[in-house]
């Protein structure tokens, strides 16, 4: 039986070897790398890259997935910049993103849950909807924010130097790793990505863990976004276009299979790290930004074909498992 | 023996052209052990998952402790003390042990305002359930790693933190090696003998008369009788098991039989059969008969060339032949009939015609195009030739009775044009009058020459019709019968007889 | 069943008259046959190309999100390659290019056994992040034989809608005259039965998406002589209205049913209804939200009517008895 957990352990314990790698050899090849604001800046980035990979984690675990996170994020970009141009301050700010990330999470869950449309097509979908709403409502962008509204990105510095974001990460970390562990419902979530059939034979109601885990996951891509959004004193309608890929690479890269049930918020931890140290050093290893797409797509073909092998491995060591049901 | 636990009176459930059950009564008390045998098909599995609320029964009365039930889904059934252990385990593969076992009934506490998982109290419970079970199983062990008997241990040990007094058990030995039964028997004793009441499905008598206290035989989903352990014996039984049907008409022709068309030799299939050697002569019907499990499904489907990892001989006409997918297998004159025809045999959303040309569909053109006339003849034909109940060949196959899409994939085969028609099951499912036609249609078919093999479970049906009869059993042929000395009694003491020992020495 | 099938068309072509009346009616240079071929026809091509091989895929149950990546990384490479050697290594690229990404994604999905979904997802972006790490984010230009593909008039209609039309027509015989369209539905409906009728539904599903990559290439052409340039975000949003159309066309978004027609007639609608909202000075923010309000509301629709259908059906597939022993 210890077998197993040596086996359990292997995931984390290799992202952890590939992360002591990918930075020692920034270490040595990218000049610059290790400055402490470089460090501050890949911290910050990384905020909001873990916190929204830990709700996507939890829709991936439910088997379900949700591409439509960077134009949401865009949305709560523009409306905590409308409030904040009004001169609304970093807790107002706050929670107005949470519950709008809630409520465009749930309208998501809606067309998932009730109507049964495959998460992708659904989340594609309203991808469009969320992003063209916003392209009518603002013209370009917002901009000339007031000081109270970039509070987060200059102000709040913990020390006088690591950024506040950096802690609300720590500290949501920290409390969906206990939830992940101690409550009810995160049973559910991997009961339901492991077989929804058995799962309703449990007696879990599926829809709403699905609907639940889409709202919680909702008010975590809104408090990225407030840490996207408040980066500076202006304010477009593509602020977050693009970042559910790395959100996906993260959790991908973190060992959680995209077929649900399996995968670790720890494992997310370590991926989001990876992925935010990864970007940064693009820019000083001399490699141009425009290759930072191509590289996160490889990282999750790469780590999607990696699982999958191993499974496929796993599946063979046990005969009469693949075969046909005897009669 | 203590007071009535539970108790079932007149059990009706049909499924769509078949009733599964026909009124079944059964009773179990506290502190025995309580079997129910009968064939494959005999409607075991399928009583206790009315009993558990994976079915509903169609008519009839469940009594619990006393009181009259009626679960809708496993979990109640649970909570009212009542459990069962599916032949397939139904645990959640990539969770640990101590969540699959408190999974929807978790151990709380209050820290502060919130209520968070008591681990400390589920491990706990769980090491008592274990010390209780005597089975050392890691509680952090995910469940994909572990083997079956140990996930079977896992599964009762969940009965057990759900305070049951009624555990069912729906063929528990089937995948387990000697020892493995010897500890689950232990354990059957123990729990017995703390006053809980156990049903004990299966049809292997050693096991029956090893660890039963009564014995309750149903067929086809009849009640037949029940039985002090003591007080009967394994004669008694099988007959019971087997019944003695009169007026069971099978339409056999007389036909010649010919040279050895197929001979296979020391055929391996990794997992599920080994070495198997059989002989297949041209016009005959060739039987396949054995236990769920013992191989008969997988060796064929291997032979028709779905199986990636076969190894033998097959010798086909005097030539070695080598069969790498179905396309192969056609090509040679073998077709497949499954066994599920709505999962493996027939597009159920599709037309008769469709369905049929499907294998095939280069014969069906004209020019490059699919011809729908050529289609709708061949549709015609066999709806007319094999007597489908169908108003078009067009019609979809969804809207026909079982017997008649029964008739559509053997249909399907036939239009192959083949040498040899494998059949698995081909009654499965289907009501009487449909079954006898399709005997019919079978022996006409050796009439025009063509030579058959017939897996099934249901020995009459192998006695009435087929010339040999090949016993199977642990992936293995255990011996041949010819149709002059074949009985039911004898095939099942064949199947039934235990090759444990060399099954653990394979491991 | 064919009747039914027949009705569904029917009423597809009539909300396609009634959109059509209706914008005619705000707006009468929308019947101007110059507007109608070249703002309503012209533009739809490449979208309507695309949605004849992901008719097929969605048909067996497949998608493929990365067309509109495939699509762009073909007119980047091709253009590129065009520039550097000439026309003729330009055309080669461009097939080459997006045989190879179909190639990619088949064998992805058939051997490695990964979702459609996640497969085509992941190479979604990386086809883009290529096209973007190689042009640095800069545009690439049409040479003479994307021009040619792309503003040519043969017979008094630009060329790309006589290809459009063949290749409908082929597409049709294709999905519901052949051999390999019916193994498609075969694969949709029951891909195990499929197998065990012996389509090597493997080997189908790699022609599919290779199929797939080479019409994103032919559409490349097209693309890139339209707009005389193109940049790696072009593509941006393109394999959603493929599969707007493909579902808007009546094939379920599960697999196992659909008409090539309905695609077609759909093709149609989505058109008029662009360059309707054009026309009638709509901006092209509101387009999208239309685009993605139609998308959403023909999946609801189909999962309603399908809800229907089932209940009608009666008992739920989990009562059947699985093995009976």
């Amino acid at each position: 039986m210890k077998h197993d957990r040596k086996k359990n352990l292997t995931t984390e314990f290799y992202l952890l070897v590939f992360l002591a790698v990918v930075l020692v050899f920034l270490g040595v090849f990218a000049k610059g790398f290790y400055s402490i604001n470089n460090i501050m800046s890949i911290l910050n980035v990384y905020s909001y890259v873990l916190i929204s990979a830990i709700g996507m984690n939890m829709i991936i675990l439910t088997g379900n997935i949700d591409v439509s996170t960077g134009a949401l994020i865009s949305v709560v970009c523009l409306v905590i910049a409308a409030i904040g141009k009004l001169g609304a301050t970093f807790p107002v700010l706050l929670i107005t993103a949470m519950v709008v990330g809630m409520l465009l999470s749930a309208f998501n869950a809606f067309f998932i849950t009730k109507l049964k449309i495959p998460a992708i097509v659904a989340t594609l979908a309203t991808t469009q909807i969320f992003q063209g709403s916003l392209t009518l409502a603002v013209e370009g962008s917002i901009y000339d924010l007031p000081a109270t509204y970039t509070w987060l990105a200059f102000k709040a510095k913990v020390f006088g130097i690591i950024p506040f974001s950096f802690v609300m990460c720590v500290i949501i970390t920290v409390i969906a790793l206990l939830f992940m562990k101690y409550s009810r419902f995160s049973k559910k979530i991997y009961a339901v990505g492991n077989s929804t059939e058995s799962a309703r034979l449990t007696g879990i109601n599926v829809n709403r863990t699905v609907f639940l885990t889409y709202v919680i996951a909702g008010a975590l891509f809104g408090v990225s976004g407030v840490i996207v959004g408040t980066a500076g004193q202006r304010v477009t309608t593509t602020m977050g276009s693009g970042l559910e890929m790395t959100f996906i690479a993260a959790v991908v890269l973190g060992g959680t299979s995209t077929a649900g049930g399996s995968g670790r918020i720890l494992g997310t931890v370590i991926g989001a790290l990876i992925l935010a140290s990864i970007s940064s050093a693009i820019t000083y290893l001399g490699i141009s930004t425009n290759w930072a797409d191509f590289i996160k797509g490889a990282i999750i073909l790469i780590s999607v074909l990696v699982s999958a092998l191993r499974t496929v491995k796993r599946k063979r060591s046990i005969p009469g498992k693949a075969g046909v049901q005897a009669s | 023996m203590g007071e009535t636990i539970l108790e079932l009176k007149g059990i009706v459930k049909a499924f769509p052209g078949v009733l599964a059950l026909g009124g079944i009564d059964f009773d179990l008390k506290s502190g025995e052990v309580h079997a129910i045998c009968g064939e494959n098909g005999a409607g075991k599995s399928t009583l206790m998952k009315v009993v558990c609320g994976v079915y509903p029964p169609d008519k009839g009365v469940i009594r619990v402790n006393g009181k009259e039930e009626t679960f809708a889904n496993p979990v109640e059934a649970y909570e009212k003390g009542v459990s069962i252990i599916f032949q397939e385990t139904s645990l959640f593969e990539e969770m640990t042990v101590l969540d699959n076992m408190f999974l929807a009934h978790e151990i709380t506490r209050k820290a502060g305002p919130l209520t968070v998982l008591d681990y400390a109290a589920m491990r706990q419970k769980a090491q008592d359930v274990f010390r209780r079970l005597a089975v050392d199983i890691d509680l952090n062990a995910i469940i994909k790693n572990l083997g079956m008997a140990q996930k079977q241990m896992v599964e009762i040990a969940k009965a057990l933190t759900y305070e049951a007094n009624i555990i069912i058990f729906d063929e528990p030995t089937a995948s387990l090696t000697q020892r493995e039964v010897d500890a689950l028997f232990r354990i059957i004793n123990q729990l017995k003998a703390d006053g809980m009441g156990i049903v004990y499905i299966s049809h292997r008598m050693e096991e029956i008369f090893q660890i039963c206290d009564r014995v309750t035989v149903i067929r086809d989903g009849m009640y037949i009788s029940t039985k002090d352990i003591q007080q009967t014996n394994k004669d008694e039984l099988v007959a019971d098991m087997v019944g003695r049907k009169v007026g069971n008409y099978y339409p056999k022709a007389d036909t010649q039989i010919g040279d050895e068309l197929l001979r296979v030799e020391h055929y391996y299939d990794e997992g599920f059969v080994s070495d198997v050697n059989f002989t297949l002569r041209k016009g005959e019907i060739l039987g396949f008969a054995g236990l769920a499990g013992a191989g008969r499904t997988e060796l064929m489907l291997s032979l028709c060339g779905h199986a990636k990892k076969a190894a033998g001989k097959v010798v086909l006409e005097g030539q070695e032949v080598h069969i790498r997918n179905y396309n192969d297998a056609m090509a040679h004159g073998i077709v497949y009939v499954s066994e599920d025809r709505g999962k493996y045999g027939l597009h159920v959303d599709m037309s008769v015609a469709h369905n049929i040309t499907l294998p095939q569909l280069r014969n069906f053109r004209k020019g490059i195009f699919l011809s729908s006339k050529q289609e709708h003849d061949i549709g015609e034909q066999y709806i007319s030739e094999v007597g489908i109940k169908a108003p078009s060949p067009e019609f979809m196959v969804k809207n026909l009775s079982g017997g008649n899409q029964q008739k559509v994939s053997v249909s399907k085969a036939l239009a192959i044009k083949p040498k040899i028609l494998v059949l698995d099951e081909p009654t499965r499912g289907v009501d009487v009058n449909a079954k006898s036609e399709i005997h019919k249609i079978i022996s006409d078919l050796t009439l025009d020459g063509l030579t058959i093999i017939m897996v099934s479970s249901e020995l009459p049906e192998l006695l009435g019709m087929c010339d040999r009869i090949y016993v199977m059993k642990d992936g293995t042929i255990a011996k041949c019968f010819d149709r002059s000395e074949a009985t039911q009694e004898k095939i099942l003491s064949v199947a039934l007889e235990t090759a444990r020992e060399e099954k653990e020495a394979a491991q | 069943m064919k009747k039914f099938k027949f009705s569904f068309n029917l009423v597809l072509l009539l909300i396609w008259a009634a959109i059509f009346v209706a914008i005619a009616a705000m707006a009468p240079t929308f019947l101007k046959p110059d507007y109608i071929i070249n703002t309503m026809l012209r533009n739809i091509v490449e979208i309507g190309m695309v949605a004849l091989p992901m008719t097929l895929i969605i048909i067996t149950g497949g998608m493929d999100l990365s067309v509109g990546s495939m699509m762009i990384l073909c007119a980047v490479f091709g253009g590129s390659a065009a520039a550097a050697w000439g026309t003729g290594a330009g055309v080669a690229v461009t097939i080459l290019v997006g045989l190879a990404c179909g190639l990619i994604n088949g064998l992805i999905i058939a051997k490695a056994k990964i979702s459609e979904m996640v497969t085509t997802l992941a190479t979604m972006y990386l086809f883009m992040g290529l096209s973007r790490g190689y042009t640095e984010a800069g545009s690439v230009y049409a040479y003479n034989f994307a021009s040619w593909m792309g503003n040519t008039e043969v017979l008094g209609l630009p060329i790309q809608i006589w290809i459009y039309a063949v290749l409908a027509v082929v597409f049709v015989l294709l999905l519901h005259h052949t051999a390999f369209g019916r193994k498609l539905f075969a694969i949709g409906l029951n891909s195990s039965a499929a197998k065990y009728s012996g389509v090597n539904v493997e080997k189908i599903k790699i022609t599919l998406y290779v199929l797939c990559g080479l019409i994103c290439a032919l559409a490349s052409f097209i693309y890139l002589g339209r707009f005389s340039s193109v940049k790696y975000d072009s593509g941006t949003n393109f394999n959603l209205k493929v599969i707007t159309v493909v579902v808007l066309g009546g094939t379920s978004i599960v697999g196992g049913s659909g008409d090539m027609k309905g695609t077609l007639v759909a093709t149609l609608i989505i058109a008029t209804l662009n360059s309707g909202l054009t026309v009638l000075n709509i901006p092209i923010a509101t387009q999208t939200v239309v685009q993605g309000t139609v998308l959403l509301i023909a999946l609801v629709a189909f999962a309603i009517m399908n809800q229907a259908k089932s209940r009608r059906r009666g008992a739920p597939k989990s009562a059947e008895p699985k093995s009976v022993s």
